[in-house]
């Protein structure tokens, strides 16, 4: 069914980003802009597109066709046929909604965390600019549509990490994002052509490679996916490619909180579920893929326990958390990850909303021993930071239990018990390092009197709707063992999801098991840290404190080796050998005519002997082509 | 005028500079005038652009004798190929003229308006003496602008681009003759129109791989493909901006077309033969120049690497012999000529501001002229191949035309996403970004009429990154007719 | 009436050299004099030979008078035309120079038109020992030229070396003319021929030993590998209008005849010393390349590169064998490099008029910003002689190796191609020097007026390079006589030998 709503959509940010951009490209020139309108652009215009979307989302539930909408053809050159068209399924809708949603609650915490910055206005043309592209990603029909929102994200997290870019590791880590993403993004171009190519030419639309998709031999199936999910690794911060996420952390935490919690890094998970029909076909790539998802969740879960940056704490607990989306996706329960995903988001960018609101109290302490020695009174913050700590935590009934919950239970029903094991010993870690968190921050004494902040409108008004999201988002997937009925998973069908087909009592144990698990990490946290003495405080050191020197050896793998190349190539190579060798034969050339000058001596006899020589010779010749015979 | 649109197009400017050079002298006027002319043309060039109704045969054709007793003609004409070019050609110039304006003497515009004759010409000739001619004549202006206006070792820089490059010509000049020759052996009359050329069929396989190695020779260095390139470095570093800017964004681009236009046509069997080997080499020089780049510190040396990675990228294109991959080249060749041309003339402005243009000495531009900065952006990330932008298109198509050419191959050459990525960000940061230690550089933002120059290329970039088609459109029924051209006598033979 | 008009132009040269001579024994006749004099007969006899030009024609006249000794044919028309221009425009060109040298006498150019004399004469040649008379009245005429420079220390050394060497090769063609006689009893061309393909290869031995004599005449006469070694002492002393002289008109005079010999006589003989062309062909490219790289004086790096041109002359020469062709090739040639040597050496001699100096590259520094005009012209010549496009130079190489490819001979036409890459950079670096040097202290202070006839030759010569070679491709909405024109009166001219 066709539809003028879809592009809509995606034109509302983008048009803000073009406004904001403008406008903010005339205001450094003569400062003349207030914030206050930038603010509005920046925050109507998401608000914009959550409507459409939500219209649509409701036509979607009483019609339950999808949508269509196509703008005109991008590209046609013999088979190669690409429309710039937009699909508006149940999938994509999903997706949108809370994307759009979440976003446009960042984009007013925005407004209140960017307050007189001097880049106010530049940041929420990046803002929107992200979410126009990550709204093109969600919604594209086909590969390369997608992609192009694919790399918009990818450049905008660039842009907006090296947000205050004369500081050169901002800069730095943007770059590290940038070229890590595009790995990432190699890897997703060559799955889309291997794809291609395999269906034999005919279209790039995700509705003609499902139907096509028999035609392909499994093999290359295969390799398309692995391709694939060297994409989704990418921008999914998955291992080993996850290398970029923390260094993120550089940015403003909103960006942080857009980046992690709504849009960003859920596009892999996304991708994955989108190419459902391709990956059903290869189980052996979806058990690699939720083995993947496992160990960096492991992995993260790991490194959290010992950092001392509270974003970056969030950060690889995103990370974790996104493990547990692509153990659920690779075993083929698209429903479970993608709904994960929804909850995550919401907890997710609250925490960090939370975390940023501390920071700004704290005049941009991230080191949560500092902080809590600073401590401030935000109730708000506080309380709300609390709820989405036990969310991510996994207790009943907040919204973060249900949807790992499920996760665990399908690893288990495929009876990949090692996956089970360490999703529960993640689960585990989870609590312990999240609670952590929050008892060093807000709970520990630090034998200061209290002194209470104020939190900035904007601030707080975000925060407390994602807390209703984050208790209660839980019960749209409300499973059949309390007699729900899986409102997502069924809104999900199209991806042909497993389901879980567990025994009731299983199921109970299995819940049991996972609650025990994290009310353990809870207690454990609890007795380290609720009473923590702040003044010898931990330090990021062992192989866990640096993050098993996986940088290092990056660093040392590609960055130092490829430069060492590089100079040989220049010095070397081109210098030496290449042009080395033209520049000596000429020279070589001109040396020997120099030495040759000597029979230009100026001497008559010796010109009558090279005459005579000559001449001889020529009579030589004439002997033995005429005597001679 | 009529039909001779094409012959006005080319030598106006070559005319306009003779009267300037011998009549004014105040550089204001001759720089005002060569504007005008440049206008005139881009008017002119748009007129035969909209008029060229997409289809495979040559339009706008003169074909007159030049000298009889070899059947030499003055005969030239567009197709889709050209035309493209052409018009980028059009476009570039003027914009160039607008960042390059202050500061230049009466000889710097009046060889600005020589090369743009010598380009055009060799563009559209289709008489391969005619070509040669022009190839040759349209090294000379550049030839005195990096001997006059060049910086550091320029005079040993001049004299070494110029041998270099004269002596693949000299080697493509032979093969020329040859064919000449073969076909008056065999048709008993002289003719050196390419569309002649083709029919020869008497050549041995030697013959053949012979002559196509004598033309190989000019454009590999011309391009320049890997291990042909080493002149490029100093020349690009030393040149003035606006030699380098004709060298980069329209010079190296008349070598990739040459090949298509003449090269391919005359030898498909020989090429369809050895065009793995070609695509290989294309895809060694871009992963090779690549890396090279990444440790320059001169930034005109390190856009240098650049361009020849891009080229070869683009090579590997032409080469991959398929629709995807040609029309994927030839698009590249105008994003390339687009971001390239740009980069490189910005970079002239903050170098005349700051007279620095080594990248460890450079820093904090970004604050000081933003305006400056997002432009360089945008082409930046235009060259990098972003999606949204001109380059993706190219460079994705490309990938799909080598993909279909050789699935191993094809892998290889997607790490163009990687490429330039790396050393451009790299570079970008240190260069623009970053703020510098010790006293800020005096850097002012760029002028109003340089934003209005380089306005409709930022526009371009994105316009031909978000709807392509249109353009596609133009050329793709020639890459059509003459990709089944080239497969037809490449079976025949 | 027709026969003396074929004569006219010959006989004007050597009675405004007889005038001349008288002249010049009066001391109150200035050199403008003399110059004028000449340049009046020299347009004269260029009229005179311009008008039958066009037509074919081959004619004997008053052959009860002249024994058939002489040819009157449009080939040799041709020659004539070429070398009385070629004169008037050294004259012309030189006239600065001339004026500003104190050694320069009137009697300079009665003897410069003697030796025109000699030339015509020879290109009207139809008889060897004619031919060597006439050779012979031309190269003494040039032995006292390159003598003529008193200021010069080098001169001495100069005249003796080519007054040597010359009588040394001079012997060889007397040799062999006897030779021949002795072969076939007559030394007349035509009857040569006949005799030639009457007889079959057996009995020829003695006429092919001789006709070899004769050819080291010539390849010593134009300075190829290995009679070369004059050209460099004997061009650096001899004033440099002179060297001009010699490299151009003379060049042209000496092919004229044996070019004639080779295509009336011996055409089916010719392969026979296409072993010792090639060898010769090759070390003339060489050498001459490596003698020009070498050199510091401009003077002697345009002498070694006239090798060089040697070298693509002999290499159509060759090809005659195959296909005639070649010889227009040759005749065109001959053309072009005329008018740009003589534009290229007589602007130097304009430039060093007034000064001593501006013999070496290191003294061209900076004249473009101070001579813009000459800089533009020297380069035009330049270009012209590297072959570059947009010059009579590029036809000129384009019609060689064109021929020589078309007749075979592939290799060697490369090599020679190679020969012009490695020219581009002795040339080029001189207009490297010229422009991308900031101009010499020294010279500052002179002032120059460039408003002489000296400057308008010059310029007259690089419009005639450039229209030459852009012809009428660029212009062709103007309706001028295209090169086309200059390559069927070659055409002709050449067919002129064949018509008995």
């Amino acid at each position: 069914m066709h539809t003028p709503y879809l592009v809509l959509i995606i034109l509302a940010p983008l048009l803000g980003a073009l406004l904001n951009g403008g406008l903010y490209l005339y205001h450094i020139k003569r400062k003349a802009i207030p914030e206050i309108i930038f603010a509005l652009i920046g925050t109507i215009t998401p608000f914009i597109a959550f409507i459409f979307t939500l219209l649509l989302f409701f036509e979607l539930k009483d019609t339950g066709t999808t949508f269509h909408q196509t703008l005109f053809t991008w590209l046609n050159i013999n088979g190669l046929n690409i429309e710039m068209k937009f699909l508006g399924d149940k999938l994509a809708i999903f997706m949108a909604m809370f994307v759009t949603f979440v976003g446009w609650l960042i984009h007013i915490y925005a407004v209140g965390y960017m307050k007189k910055d001097e880049g106010f206005g530049k940041f929420f043309a990046y803002f929107n600019l992200f979410l126009a592209s990550m709204l093109i990603l969600v919604l594209a029909d086909n590969p390369i549509i997608m992609f192009i929102g694919w790399e918009g994200v990818g450049v905008c997290s660039y842009l907006l990490i090296s947000f205050y870019y004369t500081e050169s590791q901002n800069v730095m880590a943007g770059n590290k994002a940038f070229i890590v993403n595009r790995v990432g993004d190699l890897g997703f171009i060559l799955g889309v052509v291997t794809l291609f190519f395999a269906l034999g030419k005919t279209g790039l639309d995700f509705t003609s490679m499902q139907e096509n998709i028999g035609v392909a031999t499994t093999g290359t199936l295969a390799l398309a996916g692995v391709l694939l999910f060297i994409g989704a690794m990418g921008k999914s911060a998955q291992v080993p490619l996850y290398v970029w996420l923390p260094d993120a952390m550089a940015g403003p935490t909103p960006i942080s909180a857009l980046i992690h919690a709504a849009t960003m890094v859920t596009a892999g998970v996304y991708m994955v579920a989108r190419f459902h029909f391709l990956y059903t076909g290869i189980e052996e790539i979806g058990l690699f893929i939720a083995y993947i998802g496992a160990i960096s969740a492991l992995f993260a879960a790991i490194i959290a326990t010992r950092q001392t940056d509270i974003k970056k704490i969030l950060a690889y607990s995103t990370m974790s958390q996104l493990g547990y989306m692509f153990i659920a996706v690779g075993l083929g329960f698209y429903s479970s990850g993608l709904f994960h995903v929804f909850t995550h988001a919401f907890f997710k960018a609250m925490l960090f909303m939370g975390a940023g609101a501390v920071i700004l109290a704290l005049h941009h302490e991230q080191n949560i021993f500092k902080m809590a020695k600073h401590r401030v009174y935000q109730p708000i913050v506080k309380a709300t930071f609390l709820i989405g700590v036990i969310a991510i935590a996994g207790i009943p009934p907040f919204s973060g239990f249900f949807s790992k919950d499920a996760i665990l239970a399908a690893a288990f029903q495929k009876e990949e018990f090692l996956l089970y094991g360490i999703g529960i010993f993640t689960a585990f870690l989870t609590a312990f390092y999240m609670f952590r968190l929050y008892f060093i921050v807000f709970v520990a004494p630090n034998g200061h009197d209290v002194h209470y902040a104020s939190t900035d409108k904007t601030i707080s008004f975000p925060l407390l709707v994602l807390a209703i999201g984050a208790i209660f988002a839980g019960f749209l997937n409300f499973p059949a063992v309390f007699a729900g009925e899986h409102q997502v998973d069924t809104w999900l069908a199209q991806l042909q999801s497993a389901t879980l087909t567990l025994s009731h009592s299983t199921e109970y144990i299995l819940m049991a098991a996972s609650v025990a698990v994290a009310a353990l990490g809870i207690l454990v946290a609890y007795i380290k840290y609720a009473k923590f003495n702040l003044e010898v405080p931990e330090t990021e050191e062992g192989i866990i404190g640096n993050k098993f020197y996986i940088d290092e050896l990056y660093h040392l793998l590609f960055v130092k080796s490829l430069k060492k190349i590089s100079t040989f190539f220049d010095k070397v190579v081109d210098e030496k050998i290449v042009d080395g060798m033209v520049m000596t034969v000429s020279r070589e050339f001109v040396d020997f005519g120099k030495k040759l000058a000597f029979l230009q001596n100026g001497n008559v006899r010796f010109y009558a002997l090279y005459m005579l020589i000559g001449m001889s010779c020529a009579f030589l010749y004439l002997y033995t082509t005429l005597i001679g015979q | 005028m009529g039909t001779d649109i094409l012959s006005f197009i080319i030598f106006l400017p070559a005319f306009v500079a003779f009267v300037l050079m011998i009549s004014t002298t105040k550089v204001e006027d001759v720089r005002n005038i060569a504007f005008i002319t440049t206008i005139i043309i881009l008017v002119l060039v748009l007129k035969t652009y909209l008029g060229y109704e997409p289809n495979s045969e040559m339009q706008f054709v003169t074909n007159v004798p030049w000298i009889l007793n070899y059947g030499i003609n003055y005969y030239i004409g567009v197709d889709g190929f050209s035309l493209t070019i052409l018009m980028m050609i059009a476009i570039l110039i003027p914009t160039s003229y607008l960042l390059l304006w202050d500061g230049r003497t009466k000889g710097y515009w009046i060889n600005m308006l020589m090369v743009q004759t010598g380009v055009t010409g060799a563009l559209l000739s289709l008489d391969i003496i005619l070509f040669y001619f022009f190839w040759e004549v349209m090294l000379l202006p550049v030839f005195l602008m990096i001997g006059n206006f060049g910086t550091g070792n320029k005079i040993f820089t001049t004299i070494k681009v110029t041998v270099y490059t004269m002596f693949g010509s000299l080697m493509m000049f032979v093969a020329i003759l040859y064919l000449g020759v073969a076909h008056f052996e065999e048709f008993g009359t002289w003719s050196f129109q390419y569309s002649d050329l083709t029919q020869i069929t008497i050549f041995s396989y030697q013959e053949k791989f012979w002559l196509f190695l004598g033309f190989l020779t000019a454009f590999a260095i011309k391009i320049p493909l890997f291990p042909f390139h080493t002149w490029i470095m100093d020349t690009y570093k030393n040149a003035p901006t606006g030699a380098v800017f004709l060298l980069s964004s329209i010079m190296a681009k008349l070598g990739i077309y040459a090949v298509v236009r003449f090269m391919i046509p005359l030898f498909p069997d020989i090429y369809i033969q050895f065009s793995s080997w070609f695509v290989f080499i294309g895809l060694f020089g871009l992963i090779y120049f690549g890396i090279a780049a990444l440790m320059q510190d001169d930034i005109k040396r390190m856009f240098a690497y650049s361009s020849a990675s891009h080229l070869s990228f683009i090579a590997a294109g032409i080469f991959s012999l398929n629709e995807y991959g040609i029309i994927g080249a030839l698009y590249l060749v105008i994003a390339h000529a687009i971001a390239t041309g740009a980069l490189f003339l910005l970079i002239g402005v903050l170098y005349d501001q700051t007279g620095i243009k080594t990248i460890k000495d450079l820093g904090g531009i970004a604050k000081q002229a933003p305006i400056f900065t997002f432009i360089f952006a945008i082409m930046l990330f235009a060259n990098i191949g972003l999606p949204g932008t001109n380059g993706f298109v190219a460079e994705l198509l490309i990938i799909f035309g080598v993909f279909e050419f050789n699935q191993v191959m094809g892998y290889i050459a997607a790490i163009t996403v990687l490429v330039s990525a790396s050393f451009m960000l790299w570079m970008f940061q240190r260069a623009i970004l970053q703020k510098k230690e010790g006293p800020a550089l005096k850097m002012r933002d760029l002028k109003v009429k340089e934003i209005l120059g380089l306005a409709p290329w930022v526009i371009l970039v994105f316009l031909m990154g978000v709807y392509p088609e249109p353009f596609i459109d133009k050329f793709e029924p020639s890459v059509a007719h003459y990709l089944t051209d080239i497969l037809k006598l490449g079976a025949a033979k | 009436m027709m026969e003396i008009i074929n004569i006219l132009p010959v006989l004007i040269v050597l009675i405004g050299a007889v005038c001349l001579m008288f002249l010049s024994m009066y001391d109150r006749y200035s050199i403008k004099n003399h110059i004028v004099v000449s340049c009046l007969f020299l347009l004269l006899a260029l009229a005179f030979s311009i008008y039958p030009a066009g037509e074919s024609f081959s004619l004997l006249p008053y052959s009860e008078h002249l024994y058939d000794l002489l040819i009157f044919d449009t080939y040799a028309n041709f020659f004539n035309m070429a070398l009385i221009t070629g004169t008037l425009l050294v004259i012309l060109i030189g006239e600065h120079y001339a004026q500003e040298r104190s050694f320069i006498k009137g009697e300079f150019f009665s003897i410069l038109m003697f030796s025109l004399f000699g030339m015509m004469l020879l290109a009207n040649a139809n008889e060897l020992v004619t031919a060597f008379i006439a050779l012979e009245i031309a190269s003494f005429a040039v032995y006292i030229l390159v003598g003529f420079n008193t200021e010069n220390d080098k001169r001495v050394e100069a005249i003796f070396k080519y007054l040597v060497l010359g009588a040394f090769v001079g012997a060889f063609y007397l040799l062999g003319v006897v030779l021949i006689f002795g072969a076939t009893g007559t030394t007349h061309l035509g009857e040569l021929s006949n005799y030639i393909t009457s007889h079959e290869n057996s009995e020829l031995t003695l006429v092919y030993i001789g006709i070899t004599l004769i050819l080291f005449t010539f390849i010593f006469k134009i300075a190829a590998f290995p009679f070369q070694s004059w050209v460099l002492d004997v061009y650096r002393g001899a004033p440099i209008l002179v060297t001009a002289f010699m490299a151009s008109v003379f060049k042209v005079a000496i092919f004229s005849f044996f070019l004639r010999a080779f295509l009336q006589s011996f055409p089916s003989m010719q392969n026979f010393w296409d072993p010792i062309l090639t060898i010769l062909i090759l070390f003339t490219l060489t050498l001459g390349t490596w003698l020009a790289l070498t050199q510091q004086i401009v003077k002697r790096m345009l002498a070694a590169s006239s090798i060089v041109h040697t070298g693509y002359l002999l290499l159509a020469f060759i090809a005659v064998g195959e296909n005639i062709q070649s010889a227009y090739s040759i005749l065109f040639y001959l053309l072009s490099y005329l008018l740009t040597s003589i534009g290229a050496f007589g602007l130097v001699s304009h430039i060093i008029a007034q000064t001593q100096v501006r013999v070496t590259y290191d003294d061209f520094k900076g004249l473009a910003q101070e001579r813009p005009f000459l800089a533009a012209m020297m380069t035009i010549f330049l270009f012209s002689l590297a072959g570059i496009p947009s010059t009579i130079g590029f036809i000129a190489k384009l019609y060689v190796f064109t021929e020589a490819i078309s007749a075979g001979y592939i290799y060697l036409a490369i090599y020679a191609i190679l020969a012009t890459a490695v020219s581009i950079y002795y040339y080029f670096k001189l207009i490297a020097m010229m422009y991308f040097y900031p101009k010499n202290k020294q010279f500052e202070e002179e002032s120059f007026d460039d408003s002489r006839i000296s400057t308008y030759a010059i310029a007259l010569v690089a419009i005639l390079i450039v229209w030459g070679g852009i012809g009428t491709a660029i212009l062709f909405f103007i309706p001028i006589p295209s090169i086309d024109g200059i390559f069927d009166l070659v055409k002709i001219s050449v067919d002129s030998l064949f018509i008995r």
